[in-house]
């Protein structure tokens, strides 16, 4: 793959000025992947400390599984997605080991979100966007090619700027993309000279730095003739002061998903990540606050009490969920068709089960996009070898729908072609 | 191996690939052709090449640098009489001397240099580079491209590469600084305007529990030492903003008023009523306004201990859910020995705490799941037995102490519904009534003082650019530009300013050019020697980690520091400033591998490992190292000191120092030094449990590694990496098999023979220090770790030259009785972490000069470090 596109990526993710990603040409050959894909889109929602699974499994599979406390919220939008139990990486336990639900077993391998951001995101001004429900220190869950984790942008109204930016900040954009490049020729005479004076070795050695330069150059030159791309207005309203503070973590969930249905819409990116952080932070849910911080309630140690409030806080990330695949649901594409149905999105986490640090069995969501849906599909350790499923399976699934070529990731390669296309 | 493939490529005459770019290949003398052919081709020649050695050559091209390693080779086995191997017919003292003679002058005169000596500053070193031009922390962002290390340093020059991420995060990192020393204008101000804010948003809570929590729609506070902000609430602009509020007095303990800090003014609430108060207050763009009780009782931190009522808090939540309890039971095993019936939690085997934890979760979980789970044992006594054992150890890192934390960390709530608190009933915010500067303006006149001598706007460009860019010139390339780099800079900022920008804008891009220049990214020199400004920043960066300050500067300038006499006086300057602390922490740490202990997940079946622990442990190496440097010590004491640092916890624990006090959690954390006799066990970098701990990983040892790392790093003879397809020995001690016959293979097998004769019995020397480095007699027993008088550790050994060593205590003592290869390594070492690359034939000469005379007086650490930098190659490019 072609490094300067990644390159470009990673800084549009990153937020830099310097990196305001514009759109480019792209390959013809990734395009007409793309134009055969069931799917243009991919949404991958990641929950530091999961979902409490007893509370969100039925015991039933298939068609006609019981709605269960935390799936309470998805009640109407059964048909439009699939609920997944048994699945994942069969990678090692720890909170340290959560970063891995998009990358497979080892953290820092390229994620999911960025694989496909790799081949689809070059259509969009944004190649990927990757979000946090606020701050949280949270690791990051999106790494690009290389173990580059990319940072997560947490704050609504950056997003939004971001996404949205007036004309001065686009201008101002603008002039730093463009004396910036200027800078680089600069250097690159400084450099010239430099390298006249060195021995042979360092010569070689500063051959780094041009390569560098050049590259750098390369990018900034994509994003200048992109810069005059309409940005496209919307009368969204942001709340008045960013919901940074943790225990407003839930109303930052659902402001980031109103933006992030607005990107979509707009057709501004076509790949993005939520993170939503788990730390100790106290929630007030439909007027009351609980009586423990998230992470405590988290550690339930089995305690009846915590677990009811566990659930509570479950059941508004899947409120927020919901709200979010309704609004896809009714916002329609260029073809009249909803926008849900070629967008796919992912709710999951690469932790198990938070009380225990396990990352075994990762409860996992996957709505729209266009396959088959309306399902429990239950997946067990225990079941013969060779029908041993893994999440890379269902990540497998998800790029073909999205008309990625992939055959394997990491150590999956069966995919779940044959329960869900 | 790579590097083969390349020789090669290079020395069979007539294949060169690149000629052009090569010096033509010259025929070996005679006498040299004839040594190989006769002593060394029957093994190395082009059909074996053993060892991917080629010596079957008649000409040789010096001017490649796999010439020259490979020449260098041949001197160092020959010298050493590893080669020719012993059951060959060796050659005559003569021949050998008359090769030796002709390499020593081959590799002195004609080999170049062949090392990259452009050096770009690595993280640390920009770090602090940017915190020295620009006065202020830039934090480097996630998503930073890391260095690579090369042979143990993370400053050595061939392995620090530029690369377009790299580029980028640089450039990224100009334009936010650049952005502060010319800032954007402030946008008009709104107009002022009234913000009610509801309780529910006045109570910003993370970290440990809440500090404050919403109750009955009143924001509560609670504790002392912690405050709550407005969530929702942040200022536009600067300006100054009305705040009304109205609070009371929650379950007040005394008749006293309590107090109630908003932002920064104090208010008195009465223990009874409703009272209403208005202030004044300067906010900045996002800040809110904080509220905290600062008479509280409690205070914050005790809402993470176990409070007052634990102990029935949770008695009555195990009485009222047995199934709680129960589950907890099995999990415990008596005390031996306690005639009360105490029970702690049984042990787990689990290498990790993370392992651990899990390992106990899922123990209880599936006890907490059992369908025929007894519940019959859920009775009173055992649920005080079961609370008792939490209350035994709080430390979070054990068993009680993680039972504890599932428990106490939910229960904060206490102290905001049993009071005494302080209720917010509501905040009334108004503003801005009127504006004032952006702190950020002023601080960005500052910075433009500091980095151009005055303000931008009261520059004259005619008058005063040159001056302001050669001070910014100077600070970022640590020396004043060349009259064409000003000249240029100059150019850059007129046609910015003729394009039509302003001033401002010109210096702001003067500024993102020279943070992305080679001249400030990289250090070095571009002439045969440095010059005094490299010399200098070479000093500066291997001393403090930082540019050169201004007196090095200054010596730079007037040309005294090309004298080794001022090269050793700032030398000595810099090594008693406070930042050369930073050297000793970076240079120690990498060199003893102790950076790696916090990675290092030390299995709670060996002992205790707190965080304490771990700090203790980095910290010994590090006031050993900086005490010999202060105090002038002789290296000998790196190996055999007659004093040691270390924490009394830790010196119990580690070294069986139990003379040292009993430590309890609440006593502050220090280091103590402490008088040992010398020849003993402790003491020394071989004495120390951290490097012990950061030669093994935490679960077990391995005497290999262990044997390597000490022959790297301790007598300066690295072995060659192992032959590939040999899995590494893991030492199983549950089986029948010990560590010492499984690795007896080593010595059976020639080929392993070789170096595993010098490796393995330095790694066995040190058996007796467990994997976080512990004193042992014995190995655990067989299939039970807990167990710890299982076999004893026979720490003996026969090293290459026939000395018998019965342990470290021996090991320690024939170091000392040759301190040359030691003071060899160590000068070495830091030759490597001072210049940034590895001393080529000739360069090694004159360190062996150093380092055997510093033997041989057994000289002090600072006089050894001094020599060093008055020696010729420092001042080598």
């Amino acid at each position: 793959m072609n490094s300067s596109l990644d390159r470009r990526r990673f800084l549009g993710a990153a937020g830099s000025l310097l990196a305001l990603p514009m759109l480019e040409s792209f390959a013809p050959k990734l395009r007409a992947a793309a134009q055969t894909a069931r799917a243009r889109r991919l949404v991958c929602v990641g929950a530091y400390l999961g979902l409490h699974t007893p509370a969100l499994y039925p015991k039933s599979t298939g068609a006609d599984y019981e709605i269960t406390p935390t799936l309470r919220p998805l009640q109407d939008l059964r048909s439009e997605f699939t609920l997944f139990s048994g699945l994942d990486h069969r990678a090692g336990g720890g909170h340290g080991n959560w970063p891995n639900y998009l990358c497979g077993k080892k953290i820092g391998d390229i994620s999911l979100d960025q694989r496909v951001a790799a081949v689809i995101g070059d259509a969009t001004r944004f190649p990927s966007l990757v979000l946090s429900a606020g701050g949280g220190g949270v690791q990051s869950m999106c790494y690009m090619k290389g173990n580059v984790a990319l940072p997560a942008l947490d704050r609504p109204s950056t997003v939004y700027q971001k996404l949205f930016a007036s004309a001065a900040d686009r201008s101002r954009a603008e002039y730093l993309l463009k004396s910036g490049k200027s800078a680089l020729d600069f250097v690159t005479q400084d450099a010239r000279i430099l390298q006249k004076s060195v021995t042979a070795v360092d010569r070689d050695k500063l051959e780094e730095y041009f390569t560098s330069v050049r590259e750098v150059e390369k990018r900034i030159g994509k994003q200048l003739s992109r810069i005059s791309e309409v940005v496209p207005s919307v009368d969204y309203v942001l709340p008045s002061a960013d919901p940074v503070a943790p225990n407003l973590m839930i109303e930052c969930e659902s402001v980031l998903y109103d933006l992030m249905a607005l990107a979509l819409q707009t057709d501004s990116s076509r790949v993005i990540s939520l993170a939503i952080p788990g730390g100790s932070q106290v929630f007030t849910v439909d007027g009351k606050m609980l009586r423990q911080g998230y992470h405590a309630l988290s550690h339930h140690g089995n305690d009846p009490e915590k677990i009811e409030e566990l659930i509570e806080v479950d059941r508004e990330n899947m409120r927020c969920l919901a709200g979010f695949l309704k609004k896809l649901q009714s916002t329609r594409d260029a073809e009249g068709k909803p926008l849900l149905d070629t967008t796919l999105v992912m709710f999951g986490t690469g932790m198990g089960d938070a009380s225990r640090h396990s990352n075994e069995d990762l409860p996992t969501i996957v709505a729209g996009g266009g396959l088959k849906h309306g399902r429990h599909l239950a997946f067990s350790r225990t079941s013969p070898e060779n029908d041993q499923r893994l999440l890379g399976d269902l990540f497998i699934t998800m790029q073909r729908q999205l008309g990625i070529e992939a055959t394997s990731f990491s150590g999956a390669s069966r995919s779940l072609d044959d329960l869900l296309v | 191996m790579q590097r083969s493939a390349i020789l090669l490529t290079l020395l069979v005459s007539g294949s060169v690939a690149n000629p052009s770019a090569l010096a033509a290949p010259e025929s070996l003398p005679i006498h040299v052709r004839d040594f190989l052919s006769e002593h060394c081709v029957d093994c190395h020649d082009r059909a074996e090449q053993k060892g991917k050695v080629m010596l079957d050559f008649d000409k040789i091209d010096f001017s490649s640098p796999t010439s020259a390693r490979l020449l260098e080779q041949v001197h160092r086995v020959l010298e050493k009489g590893e080669m020719p191997p012993k059951k060959k017919a060796r050659p005559p003292h003569t021949q050998s001397q008359s090769l030796l003679a002709w390499l020593d002058t081959t590799l002195t005169s004609k080999v170049p240099p062949h090392t990259v000596t452009l050096r770009r500053l690595n993280r640390t070193e920009y770090a602090n580079t940017l915190l020295n031009v620009f006065g202020f922390p830039y934090v480097i962002p996630p998503g930073f491209p890391a260095d690579t290390e090369s042979h143990g340093f993370s400053n050595v020059a061939e392995a620090l590469a530029v690369s377009p991420p790299l580029l980028d995060a640089y450039s990224e990192a100009a334009t936010s600084i650049a952005d502060q020393v010319f800032p954007q204008p402030a946008p008009p101000p709104p107009p002022s305007e009234t913000v009610i804010i509801p309780p529910s948003q006045l109570s910003r809570s993370a970290a440990y529990g809440p500090s404050s929590l919403v109750v009955d729609n009143r924001m509560r506070l609670a504790l002392r030492g912690v405050f709550s902000e407005t969530s929702s609430f942040g200022a536009k602009v600067s300006g100054r903003y009305r705040v009304r509020f109205k609070a009371s007095a929650f379950k007040p303990e005394t008749e006293e008023p309590l107090i109630l800090k908003v932002t920064n003014k104090e208010f008195t609430i009465p223990t009874e009523g409703v009272v209403e108060h208005e202030l004044m207050v300067t906010l900045h763009p996002g800040q809110g306004v904080s509220f905290s009780y600062a008479n509280s009782p409690n205070r914050s931190v005790d809402a993470n201990a176990p409070h007052d009522n634990f102990r029935e808090d949770t008695l009555a939540r195990m009485k009222k859910h047995p199934r709680l309890l129960a589950a907890w039971l099995p999990l415990h095993e008596p005390v031996p020995g306690d005639p009360n019936g105490a029970i702690k939690l049984k042990t787990f085997e689990a290498k990790g705490f993370e392992l651990l934890k899990k390992a106990v979760a899922d123990a209880y979980h599936a006890e907490f799941e059992k369908p025929d789970l007894d519940l019959s044992t859920a009775t009173e006594e055992n649920a005080r037995r079961v609370i008792d054992a939490m209350l035994v150890d709080k430390n979070p890192t054990s068993f009680g102490g993680l039972a504890l934390h599932h428990y106490i960390v939910p229960w904060v709530w206490k102290y905001y519904s049993e009071g005494p608190g302080l209720d917010i009933h509501s905040v009334e915010i108004e503003g801005p009534i009127e504006t004032v500067e952006n702190p950020r303006y002023g601080k960005a006149r500052g910075l433009q003082t500091r980095l151009f001598g005055m303000t931008a706007s009261k520059m004259d460009p005619a008058k005063h650019l040159p001056g302001a860019l050669h001070k910014m010139l100077s600070k970022l390339f640590r020396r004043p530009p060349t009259p064409e780099e000003a000249e240029r800079y100059m150019a850059l900022v007129r046609d910015h300013q003729s394009e039509g920008h302003s001033l401002e804008d010109a210096l702001h891009l003067a500024i993102r050019t020279a943070m992305v220049a080679p001249q400030f990214l990289y250090r070095g020199g571009t002439e045969a020697t440095l010059s005094p400004y490299d010399l200098a920043s070479r000093l500066a960066y291997f001393l403090t980690l930082r540019p050169p300050d201004d007196a090095l500067l200054a010596a730079a300038a007037d040309g005294s520091l090309s004298q080794p006499a001022t090269l050793r006086a700032q030398a000595e300057r810099l090594l008693g400033e406070k930042t050369s602390q930073d050297f000793v922490e970076s240079f120690v740490r990498q060199w003893l591998n102790t950076r790696l202990i916090p990675e290092i997940m030390p299995d709670p079946t060996l002992g205790p490992f707190t965080p304490n622990t771990q700090k203790a442990l980095m910290l010994e190496p590090e006031l050993l190292f900086a005490e010999l440097l202060r105090e002038n010590r002789p290296i000998s004491d790196l190996i055999d000191p007659d004093f040691l640092h270390t924490h009394s916890s830790v010196g119990r624990q580690m070294y069986g120092l139990l003379e040292m006090p009993l430590s309890s959690v609440k006593t502050p954390f220090a280091m103590s030094r402490i008088s040992i006799p010398r020849g003993g066990r402790n003491g020394g970098i071989l004495g120390q449990a951290g490097v012990m701990m950061a030669t093994a990983n935490g679960v077990d040892t391995q005497p290999v590694l262990r044997g390597k790392w000490v022959l790297e790093n301790v007598l300066g003879d690295p072995p060659p990496p192992p032959p590939e397809s040999v899995p590494a020995i893991t030492p199983d001690t549950r089986g029948s098999k010990t560590i010492r016959d499984l690795m007896a293979a080593h010595t059976q097998e020639e080929s392993c023979a070789r170096c595993h004769l010098k490796i393995d019995p330095l790694g066995f020397a040190l058996e007796n220090f467990d994997a976080i480095g512990q004193w042992r007699e014995t190995y655990p027993v067989a299939g039970s770790k807990k167990q710890k008088n299982g076999p004893p550790v026979d720490a003996s050994g026969l090293l290459p030259d026939g000395t018998p060593i019965r342990g470290v205590v021996d090991l320690k003592k024939y170091i000392l009785s040759d301190l040359k290869p030691f003071s060899r390594c160590l000068t070495e070492k830091l030759f490597i972490y001072s210049t940034g690359r590895v001393p080529d034939y000739a360069e090694r000469k004159q360190l062996h000069v150093v380092a055997d005379n510093a033997a041989k007086q057994n000289a002090g650490l600072r006089d050894l470090l001094l020599q060093l930098v008055s020696s010729e190659c420092f001042r080598n490019l």
